[in-house]
């Protein structure tokens, strides 16, 4: 290493903080804008709390529909009647034509009555989508 | 090595970063964050395949398919297999773990239960080692 020269020893050691500061900052604006993302898809309803399947493997960007314990669905916080649910899915079905796929992920409160969930069910089955997930809360005590 | 110590004041004040201010804005940002999180329970997740009840009816006079009927009976929900009644997940369980898997089973839930309860035999069938679990809206109340 040469570091008899002043000039060369200068530009080792002085840090860039302004590039530091902006990688900092564009980390900071992915995280607030996922995090957003996320609260936005997810309603606030009780899941049922079930342990779930370990074998299910997490989805990539599902579309995520809640229902309340009043039998309300709820997509991307917006709250939405049955047909709204369907065209909703019915557009992401069509933009995914020839892809893996819609993914669909219910969050359905544990004190709706399951009609809801039935009548959401038999819409996606007319949709032709076969396949969905039904997302529990993990307990926190293991169940026996 | 050595870096120079009082060569010149130009040389220090590009050496010294203001880490300080640096500090007191990553504190800032952490403050935020903690204040701001929001405590969210792990979730987890059930996959059941989506079967119409038309098909789910077409299959049983050739396969006999193992239905689990998730309805109120005599006033209280429960679980019904094969004329049987369970009135707890843990006991329906513990049945559903004595018959054959591959033939795979139907949970046909009832629009008068709880979202929670039915999600609670999709649950015993997935610990009772089934993997072929439908579920199948009944479209009445009661279970047909």
């Amino acid at each position: 290493m040469r570091l008899h020269d002043p000039a060369l020893r200068e530009r080792i050691i002085e840090p860039d903080l302004i590039s530091l500061v902006d990688v900092v900052f564009i980390l900071i604006i992915f995280f607030l804008t996922t995090s957003a993302l996320v609260d936005r898809m997810r309603a606030k309803v009780d899941l049922p709390v079930e342990r779930g399947d370990p074998s299910v493997v997490e989805a990539r960007s599902p579309m995520v529909i809640n229902i309340t314990a009043n039998g309300r669905y709820i997509i991307e916080e917006r709250e939405m009647t049955l047909d709204g649910v369907v065209r909703a899915v019915r557009q992401q079905v069509d933009n995914r034509e020839g892809d893996l796929g819609v993914q669909i992920s219910v969050r359905p409160d544990r004190a709706a009555p399951a009609v809801h969930l039935n009548r959401l069910a038999d819409a996606l089955l007319e949709m032709g989508v076969a396949t969905w997930r039904l997302a529990t809360e993990v307990p926190r005590s293991p169940v026996p | 090595m050595r870096f120079g110590h009082g060569k010149s004041a130009a040389r220090r004040r590009v050496m010294r970063p203001e880490l300080t201010s640096l500090i007191d804005v990553i504190f800032l940002l952490l403050i935020y964050f903690f204040l701001s999180t929001t405590y969210a329970a792990p979730e987890s997740a059930l996959e059941p395949a989506l079967l119409a009840q038309r098909e789910a009816a077409g299959r049983s006079a050739d396969l006999q398919p193992q239905i689990v009927d998730a309805a109120i009976v005599d006033g209280a929900p429960a679980y019904t297999i094969s004329g049987q009644t369970f009135r707890d997940a843990r006991s329906l369980g513990a049945m559903l773990r004595t018959l054959p898997k591959d033939m795979g089973v139907f949970i046909r839930s009832a629009g008068d239960v709880t979202v929670g309860w039915t999600v609670g035999a999709v649950q015993a069938a997935t610990d009772a080692g089934f993997t072929r679990i439908t579920y199948v809206p009944a479209r009445s109340g009661g279970p047909q």
